[in-house]
C-alpha cells in the first residue's frame, strides 16, 4: 500500500537524511553517507509518484475520524501516518514538509507538490542552524537602546528553517507623466537680487521590464518581514525538486496569485514613476500633474524561497527574527527598548552640546 | 571829499555784508546735472559751510552724469579729491566726507578721507548713512536726500568727536548684548536638546528592521528601463525684485591704500 508521506532514508542505513547547506547535499545522520540531490531525487521518484496519487480528501478524513471534531474545526486538517515509526501527523491542509514528532523523521507531503501546486523554483539554503544563532547575535549588536537583558539572555524560543512559497511577478510597466516645472536663477543687480523663474511643461514617457518580483504566498508568514529579508540572488535558483526538502519545513500556498499581483503592481508603477522622473533633471521644483502607469502582466513562477524563523519570548511577549536563508539578511519585529538607556542617552548628549554651546556662544559675545 | 568819503562807507558796509556770506567761497554742494534748483543749492551749500566748520572737515556733494573714465564709482570719487581739492587741512591729510552720485546708472558713493572722518564714518555707519539718504534719491527728492546727508555727517561727526563713533558695537550695545544672550539660551536649551533627540530618535528607529517594500528597483533587468518620449516645453517666465540687506561688517572702518574710505552702490 502507498504511503502519503515520503521519508527520505539513506540508502545504506535507513537513517533519516537531510539537506546540508553547507555542502548542498543530502546527508545521513547515522552513516554520513553524501548523497546529490540527483541521486536521491532519481531513487525516490516512484516512491513519490505512489505517494501523490492518495487522494487529499482521505487525509482530511482521516484526521476528521482520528480527531473526533467538529467538521469545521477538522476541514483544514490532514492527518498522515509516518513511514517510519507508524505514528499519526495531524498537520494542518497547506503543510508540504514537517518532520515527526515521534521519531525525528523529516516527511514530505508529495501530494501538495502534485498539478499547479508543484513550485516551478527553489533556491536552496545555504544558512545552517549554528550559522543563524551566531547571526542572531550580531544582529544586536548597532542598537544600544536594546534592553541589556533581552540581549544577554538570547534565549531563542524557536528556530525553524522554512520553505516560503513566494509568487514571483514578471511584467511591463507603461507610464506616461506630467510635470510643470521650474527652473530659478539669481542674480544682483545694484543692492537688489533679482530672482528669474522660468515655467515648464513636462512630459515623460516610457515603459520598464520588471523580473521576478516577490511576493509570499502564506498567509501566515508576516508580509513586513517577508518584503525585509529581500533580496534574494535568482541565479542561484534551481528547478524545483523534493529532494531539497528534507530537514526544514515547507508549506504550499494558500494565498492565490490574483490576490498578491496587487502588490506587485504597486511596487512596478512607483518604480515606473521614480525611474522615468530621474530622467527629468535641472529643475529646482516638479509639480505632478500626470503620473498615469499601465501595468502588462508577464509570467507567474511559483517558488520556495529559504527563511529561517526564530522567536524569542521577553517580558512574556514573544519576538519574531526572520532571516533570508540564502543571504544571510536578518530582520525582526518591533523590538523592545530600554527607555532609562533612551532617557540617560538623551540627557548626556544634550547635556555635552548644551555646555559647548554656552561657552561658544558666550565667547563671541 | 565828504561824498567819496560817504561812498567809501557805503561799499564798505556793503562788503561787510556780504564777507560773511561768501566769507568761505567752497563749493561744497556741486549740481552738474540739474535736479537742483539754485536756491537748493545755495541752501544746502550754507548747511555744508556749517557743519564743515564746526568739525574742521569738508563736507560735499556732487551730483554728476557718470562716472565715464574711471572703472567705478569710488575711483571717479577720488579723482574728485585730488582734482578738486577737496577737504580741509592741507597736503594728503585733508579731511573729507563726499557724496558722489552719478544719474546715468545711479550709483552712488561716500567717501570719507583723513583720520577723523575714517573714524566718524565707519564701513558700518556708511551703510547706515546711505540707506537713510537713499529713500530719498529712488523717490527722485534729491534736495530732501542730500539735507539728510549733510545733517547725518553732523550727528556722525559729534558722534565721534565724543569718542562714540557709530558702528556696529555702538549701533545698540544692549540690542546686541540681548541678542547674544537670546542665541545661548536658545542653542543650550532648545537646540542642544533637539539634536539629542533626533540623534535619540535614529538610534531607536535601528530596533525595527521590518517594513513592506514599495519599489522594485532589484526586479529591473539590465536594459529594462526604455524611454519613448521627453518634452519639455518653455511656457513663461517670472521676474521678482527684492532689496539686500548688506552685511555691515564687524566694525570699523577699511581704508585703502589711497586713505580712502567708501560705502558705494546704487539706488
Amino acid at each position: 500500500m502507498p504511503e502519503q508521506l515520503t521519508n527520505y532514508q539513506c540508502p545504506n542505513c535507513k537513517a533519516p537524511l537531510h539537506f546540508e547547506p553547507s555542502i548542498q547535499k543530502l546527508k545521513c545522520d547515522n552513516c554520513g553517507s553524501e548523497f546529490t540531490i540527483e541521486q536521491i531525487t532519481a531513487a525516490f521518484a516512484e516512491k513519490n509518484q505512489e505517494a501523490v496519487s492518495i487522494d487529499d480528501a482521505k487525509a482530511q478524513a482521516t484526521a476528521s475520524e482520528t480527531l473526533q471534531w467538529s467538521e469545521e474545526e477538522t476541514k483544514h486538517l490532514r492527518a498522515y501516518n509516518c513511514p517510519s515509526c507508524g505514528a499519526q501527523l495531524v498537520t494542518d491542509e497547506t503543510t508540504a514538509a514537517t518532520s515527526c514528532p515521534y521519531c525525528g523523521n523529516p516527511t514530505v507531503v508529495p501530494a501538495q507538490f502534485s498539478g499547479s501546486l508543484k513550485p516551478d523554483y527553489l533556491i536552496p539554503f545555504k544558512y545552517e542552524k549554528k550559522q543563524v544563532v551566531e547571526a542572531l547575535k550580531g544582529f544586536y549588536k548597532g542598537k544600544p537602546f536594546l534592553p541589556s537583558k533581552f540581549s544577554a539572555q538570547n534565549h531563542i524560543e524557536e528556530i525553524k528553517g522554512l520553505y516560503v512559497p513566494f509568487w514571483l511577478y514578471d511584467g511591463t510597466a507603461n507610464g506616461n507623466l506630467q510635470y510643470h516645472g521650474t527652473r530659478v536663477t539669481s542674480f544682483s543687480r545694484g543692492d537688489d537680487l533679482v530672482t528669474v523663474t522660468e515655467h515648464y511643461q513636462i512630459g515623460r514617457q516610457g515603459d520598464v521590464d520588471f523580473d521576478n518580483i516577490p511576493a509570499d504566498a502564506s498567509s501566515t508568514m508576516p508580509d513586513e518581514l517577508m518584503d525585509a529579508i529581500e533580496p534574494f540572488d535568482y541565479s542561484e535558483m534551481k528547478p524545483f525538486v523534493l529532494s531539497y526538502l528534507p530537514g526544514f519545513l515547507a508549506n504550499r500556498y494558500d494565498v492565490d496569485s490574483s490576490t498578491d499581483a496587487s502588490r506587485a503592481d504597486q511596487r512596478m508603477k512607483n518604480t515606473t514613476i521614480d525611474q522615468l522622473r530621474s530622467t527629468i533633471i535641472g529643475y529646482a521644483a516638479l509639480l505632478p500633474q500626470v503620473e498615469n502607469v499601465s501595468i502588462e502582466p508577464g509570467m507567474v513562477h511559483y517558488a520556495f524561497l529559504p527563511v529561517w524563523l526564530l522567536s524569542t519570548k521577553y517580558n512574556g511577549k514573544n519576538y519574531l527574527f526572520a532571516m533570508n536563508g540564502q543571504t544571510g539578511k536578518m530582520v525582526s519585529d518591533d523590538l523592545p527598548v530600554a527607555w532609562n538607556k533612551f532617557f540617560l542617552t538623551f540627557i548626556v548628549i544634550a547635556a555635552v552640546l548644551g555646555v559647548i554651546a554656552w561657552f561658544a556662544i558666550g565667547m563671541m559675545g | 571829499m565828504r561824498k567819496f568819503r560817504n561812498l567809501f562807507l557805503l561799499l564798505l558796509f556793503t562788503f561787510a555784508l556780504i564777507v560773511p556770506i561768501h566769507a568761505d567761497n567752497t563749493e561744497y554742494v556741486r549740481d552738474d546735472y540739474g535736479e537742483l534748483n539754485s536756491s537748493e543749492v545755495s541752501e544746502l551749500n550754507q548747511l555744508a559751510a556749517q557743519v564743515s566748520k564746526k568739525y574742521n572737515v569738508g563736507v560735499y556733494i556732487r551730483v554728476e552724469k557718470s562716472s565715464s573714465g574711471y572703472s567705478n564709482i569710488e575711483k571717479y570719487a577720488e579723482s574728485l579729491y585730488t582734482s578738486d581739492t577737496l577737504g580741509y587741512g592741507t597736503g594728503d591729510s585733508r579731511e573729507c566726507v563726499a557724496l558722489v552720485i552719478t544719474m546715468s546708472d545711479r550709483h552712488y558713493d561716500i567717501m570719507a578721507h583723513g583720520d577723523t572722518c575714517n573714524t566718524a564714518f565707519t564701513d558700518y555707519g556708511k551703510n547706515e548713512l546711505a540707506d537713510n539718504v537713499k529713500h530719498y534719491l529712488r523717490e527722485d527728492d534729491y534736495f530732501t536726500g542730500f539735507k539728510t546727508f549733510i545733517e547725518d555727517c553732523d550727528t556722525y561727526l559729534a558722534s565721534a568727536a565724543e569718542g562714540k563713533p557709530i558702528d556696529v558695537a555702538a549701533a545698540d550695545p544692549e540690542a546686541h548684548a540681548n541678542m547674544m544672550r537670546n542665541i545661548r539660551y536658545g542653542v543650550t536649551f532648545g537646540a542642544a536638546p533637539l539634536i539629542a533627540l533626533i540623534v535619540c530618535l535614529i538610534l531607536k528607529a535601528k530596533n525595527k528592521t521590518a517594513g513592506i517594500q514599495l519599489e522594485a528597483n532589484n526586479y529591473i533587468p539590465k536594459g529594462g528601463v526604455h524611454l519613448t518620449g521627453q518634452q519639455d516645453i518653455f511656457l513663461y517666465r517670472t521676474e521678482t525684485v527684492s532689496h539686500i540687506n548688506r552685511d555691515r561688517g564687524g566694525g570699523g572702518t577699511s581704508i585703502n591704500s589711497g586713505g580712502f574710505s567708501h560705502g558705494s552702490g546704487s539706488f
